[in-house]
């Protein structure tokens, strides 16, 4: 099949796949609309369940005529404008879609009038292309949205329909969902004719009592602990249902985030979290939960239908939710403990009472003694436990709320959280140079090591070729090859190289693993009265309990070499020439006892000829012109 | 020899630290004045524990660092001749529940290593207890970005623990902490929290640095 453009149709019908999933899901996105439309009365009428009609009538701001058509082709909405409202979307909608996606997939009527429009339109969207028919009509200032014969077209999507009485109950119940997230708006529920429900705005807590009555019943309401709490930009509110209130399904149990309605999974494992051990396997919690948070905090961009959101800081919103209801439920079981401790002396009263009546004659009289032994303490008991029901809730969330998040200032007071990593950022500077001082002098750059030898030759230059056998250094010099003793001239190297680092300060480098080398006891007592000059040179030698040297420092500038035979070489330098030992001599021994290393390891060689040569250029060249032998090929080639 | 006294400062453990450096464990055994264990199958902590009395800790195997009042954290760690890490290292025990609000900067993991003294002990297996040797000391603290990379592993392990979502945190899960079983056997259990936010029984966890991290300190010296 070639590829081609799909028609407005089907991309539409495309599109009302994923939102468009059964009547219920239409009267979802039309509601919202009316919601999103400032509407405070919304009256919907429902036939055959749904499929046959469905009509949401509000008294909304409308929509003007010229944008009638507009409002129902695909991605087109005045809920955002461009990218950055949808960081922070207080509206339920913003996709552009719903009116577009339920018209091509049922007869849909969109008919609406603003404040300063003489007279109402209607608008209907038919054919391949949905082309937009606009025509005059009679409405008072508002929206209708007639949806009718719904799949009519899809009759895949048709089947799966149910009854209609399952599919009202499903309408009812997105309405219930959606009379809860706005108690000031007034809702007219109707199915074939019949009110069904209706509920009236409520402003004040005693009327949204009464309509949390009528959606969850009024086990529910009695059983319900009411949640006010805010921190740090957080806000939850609501009722959690206590755990007499638990139930047997899943079925009451409506989560908000910024008045939207929300099957989230985070929140809801947050809130069965905070029941812990409180419910029984097979019993769910039920609650009327409100979760306000800053709309950049949250991203509802997540699900077509938007059940679920992502919260940037989902564990903090998590565990805000968690210790909040947690606490509050703990505090219920305190209050209920309470006021079980306060029943007991009652039934002692009863008992009591009971007693004497078998023992009182005159029923006057005990009618007396019960009401004045009944009365005090009942008023009593009943006043501690107001004061108790009072007192706890709101002396507590207060003190819940402060310690709610005690480190979280740290994490969101941004002066707090500088000053913090400022210390950090200093601690690792310093552990960061300590690592520069000690880094190994083998990373540096490849180049430097052959820097010498690809110097631009001038005449002067000594270009290192190679070494013969460990015995010989071959330099080409003016164009002749020249060769000269290693040994000595390893040795020249390294006292220069020491020397210039003991006269700028000898770093002195620790050993990861410290080399512990078995020696002579007179070696040891050598070592014990020189170790002032150990020192001086960089060395940390210690005397283990076994009697073995310990080598746990070094100079920085030996690091690549073998320790061992160095320390070794050192003492004999140093037992042999036992007498009259000043610096000069201890520099001349440790550099008789590093040179053998530059023999053995090439490549060190290398970077300390360059190091040399870049630093004491003349010296070199000195050394090399009176300690070396210039070897004629020519005459060996042309005999 | 005397214990130690425990040191007053940084200087002072640094210096009791640095004189044990190059010491076998039984030249420290020695030292104080105790038997070198054939192996450590049945003394796990006995090496810790005789550099501890060398450098007079005193808080044992309390949850607060092994030097209190310095604030630092005492951790032993095994390395080949070659001065690589031999094993993972443990930071502590992961808690499972009452975690609610935790922050990266209250959490047990930052807090012992906030600062802590590295000390490296030449421990390949075929090197015999009593000949292993005690590394030099390394004073650490995170680097700014060590420890912007401990936190991004701390906070995705802890989402999955706190959403109920213990069960599929893996050693692979975190790039330089993980999260490992941390239990005498595997019958033990502790609580924890389930998927849909009920009470479940898990094994323990605890919390542990892989050996590129450790490497990384090592390297820095």
């Amino acid at each position: 099949m070639p590829i081609k453009i799909l028609s407005a149709q089907l991309a539409n019908q495309i599109a009302a796949g994923e939102v468009v999933e059964r009547p219920a899901s239409v009267v979802k996105e039309l509601v919202e609309n009316s919601l999103d439309a400032g509407a405070t009365k919304i009256e919907l009428e429902i036939e055959g369940g749904g499929s046959r009609l469905i009509k949401v009538r509000d008294n909304g701001v409308g929509i003007a005529q010229a944008e009638l058509a507009l409002a129902l082709s695909r991605h087109a909405t005045s809920k955002i404008s461009d990218l950055s409202d949808l960081d922070k979307i207080m509206s339920l909608g913003f996709r552009g879609e719903a009116l577009a996606s339920i018209s091509s997939v049922a007869r849909l009527t969109l008919t609406s009038c603003t404040a300063d429009q003489n007279c109402a339109y209607a608008a209907s969207a038919e054919g391949r292309e949905m082309t937009v028919e606009v025509r005059a009509a009679a409405h008072p200032q508002g929206t209708t949205v007639e949806v009718a014969d719904l799949f009519f077209n899809t009759p895949a999507r048709r089947r799966f329909l149910r009854t209609e009485k399952t599919e009202f109950s499903h309408i009812d119940e997105v309405i219930r969902r959606i009379a809860l997230s706005c108690f000031n708006i007034q809702f007219r529920l109707s199915h074939n004719g019949q009110l069904v429900r209706q509920y009236m705005p409520a402003s004040d807590s005693q009327a949204q009592d009464k309509r949390i009555k009528a959606i969850c019943g009024a086990h529910f309401l009695q059983n319900s602990l009411k949640i006010n709490a805010s921190y740090d930009g957080l806000e939850l509110s609501g009722w959690l249902g206590s755990r007499r209130a638990a139930r047997n399904q899943a079925d009451l149990q409506y989560t908000y985030v910024n008045g939207r309605m929300m099957r989230d999974k985070l929140l809801n494992h947050a809130i069965r979290q905070a029941f812990s051990d409180k419910l029984a396997n097979e019993q769910y919690p039920a609650f009327v939960l409100y979760l306000t948070l800053d709309p950049s905090q949250v991203d509802v961009n997540v699900h077509p239908a938007k059940h679920e959101v992502r919260f940037h800081q989902a564990r903090m919103v998590h565990d805000y939710v968690y210790r909040v209801l947690a606490e509050t439920l703990e505090q219920d079981d305190i209050q209920v403990a309470a006021q079980n401790e306060y029943a007991q002396p009652s039934i002692a009263d009863t008992v009591d009472m009971a007693n004497t009546k078998d023992r009182e004659t005159s029923p006057d009289l005990v009618n007396d003694q019960v009401s004045c032994y009944k009365h005090p303490p009942q008023k009593a008991s009943n006043e501690y436990q107001k004061s108790k029901a009072e007192q706890v809730p709101e002396s507590r969330p207060v003190h819940a709320i402060s310690t709610l998040f005690p480190g979280q200032k740290h994490l969101t007071g941004v002066s707090a959280a500088r000053a913090k990593t400022g210390q950090t950022d200093t601690q690792a500077q310093s552990s960061h140079l300590y690592g520069q001082l000690i880094k190994p002098s083998s990373v540096l750059p490849q180049a430097k090591q052959t820097g010498y030898n690809s110097n631009t030759a001038s005449d002067k230059d000594w270009l290192y070729l190679t070494l013969v056998q460990e015995k010989w250094l071959l330099f080409n010099y003016q164009g002749h090859l020249h060769a000269t003793a290693a040994l000595p001239c390893c040795e020249f190297l390294a006292k220069n190289k020491l020397s210039r680092s003991l006269a700028t300060g000898i770093v002195s480098q620790p050993l990861l693993l410290p080399v512990a080398i078995s020696v002579e006891n007179a070696e040891i007592e050598l070592l014990k009265t020189h170790r002032d000059q150990f020192e001086a040179l960089g060395f940390a030698v210690k005397i283990s309990p076994s009697n073995k040297l310990v080598v746990q420092k070094i100079p920085a500038v030996v690091k690549d070499f073998q320790i061992n035979s160095i320390i070794f070489k050192l003492l004999r330098k140093i037992s042999e020439q036992n007498e009259q030992l000043n610096s000069h001599n201890w520099l001349n021994a440790l550099s008789q006892a590093v040179a053998p290393e530059l023999i053995t390891q090439p490549q060190h060689f290398s970077l300390w000829l360059n190091d040399v040569s870049e630093q004491a250029e003349s010296q070199l060249q000195t050394y090399l012109q009176q300690n070396s032998v210039k070897m004629d090929l020519n005459q060996w080639l042309d005999s | 020899m005397i214990k130690p006294k425990t040191p007053a400062s940084e200087q002072e453990l640094l210096a009791l630290a640095s004189q044990i450096a190059g010491f076998t464990l039984s030249d420290l055994a020695q030292l104080a004045g105790i038997q070198v264990p054939e192996n450590l199958r049945k003394d796990k902590g006995w090496g810790g524990q005789l550099i501890e009395w060398h450098l007079g800790a005193s808080a044992g195997s309390k949850p607060v660092p092994d030097f209190e009042q310095l604030g630092i954290e005492l951790k032993s760690l095994p390395v080949n001749r070659n001065g690589e890490p031999l094993e993972t290292t443990f930071v502590c025990a992961a808690q499972l529940t009452g975690i609610a609000g935790q922050t990266w900067l209250q959490s047990p993991v930052y807090k012992k290593l906030a600062r802590v003294l590295w000390i490296p002990i030449l421990a390949e297996r075929s090197i015999p207890v009593k000949d292993r040797l005690v590394g030099y000391p390394i004073l650490w603290s995170p680097t700014a970005q060590q420890a912007a990379a401990l936190r991004a592993d701390w906070e995705e392990i802890m989402d999955k623990i706190a959403f109920g979502e213990i069960q599929s945190i893996t050693a692979k899960t975190g790039t330089f902490l993980q999260l490992r079983p941390k239990a005498a056997h595997s019958r033990i259990r502790t609580q924890a929290i389930g998927t849909a936010g009920e009470p479940i029984a898990a094994l323990p966890r605890g919390f542990y640095l892989k050996k590129d991290f450790t490497r990384l300190i090592l390297n820095s010296v």
